[in-house]
């Protein structure tokens, strides 16, 4: 029995389809789904990262129980508050817009506990600010920033990956550095890159 | 082959061809389209745009911002310094509604928002209510490594894919 060329034209293409699709998707075999059209900038803390045009750099990590602004605590958890400090320099020519953010801990995604998440720096300025996560205790090793900017549309966007550096073996040790600590934050700061 | 073979396959590389042209043309222009362009004017030239006509009087930096009302002066943040445009809406359409914003622009193509002063001035900001002639102030707040980089104040017309014009003080 022999196919009418017209079908076997339309089961070619299908069959090209199916090709073209199995083969994109065995060559990102480990992508995972938030991952997915994103291209990874990694680092860690103290070292500057280059993205969208400029440096960013996570330059401290604290943990506490209790957020505190201008002296006057603002916020309490029964958790842990993780704040970061971040340094971000516009050595571009357009914004450095970067006011999304989340901590990863394994499956566990902890989005950022107020806005901004991140910097909006303007270019020649290098700006500092706070930034703060409510977490569960018990599951801090491997902290992760996710730091990036979403858009409506966007084609391939660049994700910050920041990792904190808490292993399983130094969770405990992070976990009693924030016990009855309360964390002040909220003072931005900005200056012009010299 | 048969010449309705060779008349299909010049059919497809005509359509090959035209898919191939306007997906170079596209890419261009796309390209070309992505940042916002701009036009130098001559030195004090006024800009019309959605028919309001406007003018830069002066472009002045300054290490401190007086307050015009009381007596301090206020410092940038580090490493930076302010500069004020001093500008002039001339002539206004009846019935305009100006949608554009004035921003500071670097030769390097770096533009600047203007910021709201921290002090009292005697001029204030644009007001759509006021009738032309109109003169008002804008205040920013740049790195001082690009004070002698400053090309003027660019008017970004939202509403057009024209080049924004770039006003310069008068000579």
């Amino acid at each position: 029995m022999t196919l009418p060329p017209r079908l076997a034209s339309v089961l070619l293409a299908i069959g090209c389809v199916a090709v073209a699709t199995v083969g994109l998707r065995s060559t990102q075999p480990d992508v995972d789904a938030r991952d997915y059209n994103v291209q990874i900038v990694p680092g860690r803390v103290g070292q500057a990262v280059h993205i969208r045009g400029g440096e960013l750099e996570v330059t401290n990590v604290r943990f506490g129980s209790a957020l505190a602004e201008y002296g006057e605590v603002s916020d309490r958890t029964a958790g842990m508050f993780v704040v970061l400090t971040i340094e971000a320099s516009d050595t571009g020519t357009k914004d450095l817009q970067l006011t999304d953010s989340r901590l990863f801990s394994h499956e566990i995604t902890y989005d950022s506990y107020g806005f901004p998440g991140g910097p909006l720096v303007n270019p020649g300025f290098r700006s500092t600010l706070d930034v703060a996560f409510e977490v569960d205790p018990d599951l801090i090793d491997d902290l992760t920033l996710d730091i990036y900017q979403s858009q409506l549309i966007s084609g391939y966007a660049q994700h910050a990956r920041i990792s904190l550096g808490i292993t399983a073996e130094t969770a405990e040790r992070w976990r009693a550095s924030g016990r009855g600590r309360t964390l002040e934050v909220g003072k931005e700061s900005r200056q012009g890159i010299g | 082959m048969t010449s309705h073979t060779w008349r299909r396959l010049l059919m497809l590389l005509t359509a090959s061809s035209l898919v191939a042209v306007y997906l170079v043309w596209w890419v261009g222009y796309a390209t070309a389209h992505q940042d916002t362009r701009y036009r130098a004017l001559p030195a004090g030239a006024p800009a019309t745009v959605q028919g309001t006509t406007v003018r830069l009087e002066q472009l002045t930096r300054t290490a401190r911002l007086a307050d015009q009302i009381g007596d301090r002066t206020v410092a940038p943040v580090p490493g930076a310094l302010w500069v004020v445009a001093r500008l002039q809406i001339v002539q206004h359409q009846p019935g305009p509604t100006w949608t554009s914003s004035f921003l500071l622009l670097a030769t390097t193509g770096a533009t600047w928002q203007s910021t709201y002063p921290p002090v009292s001035r005697t001029l204030g900001a644009y007001d759509s209510s006021k009738p032309a002639p109109q003169e008002f102030e804008q205040v920013y707040e740049v790195p001082a490594t690009m004070a002698s980089r400053l090309a003027g104040i660019a008017i970004e017309d939202s509403t057009s894919p024209a080049r924004g014009p770039v006003l310069r003080p008068p000579g």
